[in-house]
């Protein structure tokens, strides 16, 4: 099951599954609890924002709509299995996608507790899909997250211990710009 | 005779999330925030709004369908009752087929879908803007293009 809905989501960049005791230590108030009360894993998804091709051509939205569909697809296998779903959205509040795509494996924690994912850096955007289907738990990402260095060097936000201050946090972007992975 | 282009639009049901920018005096919030200025005529002109006399995106479009009434007809999807909502699933479908999507908007997934993105928005049944409403000048140069 768990390489089906895998296999189902390859349009996204990277995907992982973080079961529920991979999820235990998580608090309170970012706890996947708070969504579905009996859920057993969560399908967290990573994609690339794509610039599209101004000019008016069939097939340029192909991958957000094929985003969708992938998901739409998988929901229907989990109905059809007689599980149930929600869908976290990127701009969920009450979770920490990025904690959740840590502990898929889709990455690594990056300085700014944002998702430094293999190959894509911190520009990924992240949903999930929670459920009560007990899936099979991804590997750990490593090598997400190699050259912290550069980042933190363009970082306005930092504290005078070095640490990323979040309330200083401009959104100004050069982290990700300059994210070496 | 001069063919006009066909625009479909498929907005976020309001039952899934208020539309921003609901008439809502320039510069106050949602889609007539940040990136708004004012018109000559005090009418707020936003990437939502375009030069329209109101800051509703729909109101924009349907303006918009009227000033440029010989060359384009505007369909804006009506999700006012059951059937009407089946009907615009059903040419939206069709738009996604021709556009050769796999994905098909039903009444099971159409919050999912909806959720995620919105609008659709299909120029002579090609998909010109898909999550983002166009802006006048957006929507001008995609008819140009398929006008030509």
């Amino acid at each position: 099951m768990s390489k089906t809905i895998l296999q189902m989501l390859s349009i996204y960049e990277k995907v992982g599954i973080a079961v529920r005791e991979k999820l235990n230590d998580v608090p309170s108030q970012y706890n996947p609890q708070n969504i579905m009360q009996d859920y057993q894993s969560i399908i967290v998804l990573a994609r690339v924002p794509k610039d599209v091709a101004k000019e008016n051509v069939i097939g340029k939205y192909h991958y957000a709509i094929g985003t969708i569909a992938a998901q739409d697809a998988v929901i229907k296998y989990l109905i059809h299995h007689g599980y149930k779903y929600d869908i976290i959205g990127s701009r969920a509040k009450n979770i920490s996608l990025p904690r959740l795509g840590e502990r898929a494996g889709v990455g690594e924690l990056s300085p700014f507790r944002t998702l430094a994912v293999k190959g894509w850096g911190l520009r990924t955007v992240l949903s999930a899909i929670i459920t009560d289907a007990p899936l099979i738990q991804t590997t750990q990402a490593i090598g997400a997250c190699t050259d912290k260095s550069k980042c933190l060097k363009t970082c306005p936000a930092l504290g005078k211990d070095g640490v990323f201050d979040r309330t200083k946090c401009t959104s100004c972007g050069a982290c990700v710009k300059k994210c070496p992975n | 005779m001069v063919t006009k282009s066909l625009i479909q639009v498929f907005p976020q049901p309001k039952w899934i999330n208020t539309i921003s920018c609901d008439g809502k005096p320039c510069g106050t919030g949602g889609g007539c925030g940040s990136n708004t200025t004012t018109d000559s005529k005090g009418n707020c002109h936003s990437e939502a709004c375009g030069d329209s006399n109101s800051c509703d995106s729909e109101s924009m479009l349907k303006w918009f369908s009227e000033k440029y009434k010989d060359k384009v007809e505007m369909n804006i999807a009506d999700y006012s009752s059951i059937n009407s909502i089946i009907n615009a699933l059903d040419e939206l479908n069709n738009i996604l087929e021709y556009n050769s999507e796999e994905l098909r908007v039903t009444l099971e997934n159409i919050e999912l879908v909806f959720s995620q993105i919105a609008p659709f928005v299909a120029v002579n049944k090609v998909l010109a803007f898909v999550g983002k409403m166009p802006t006048e000048q957006e929507l001008l140069e995609t008819l140009d293009i398929s006008i030509n």
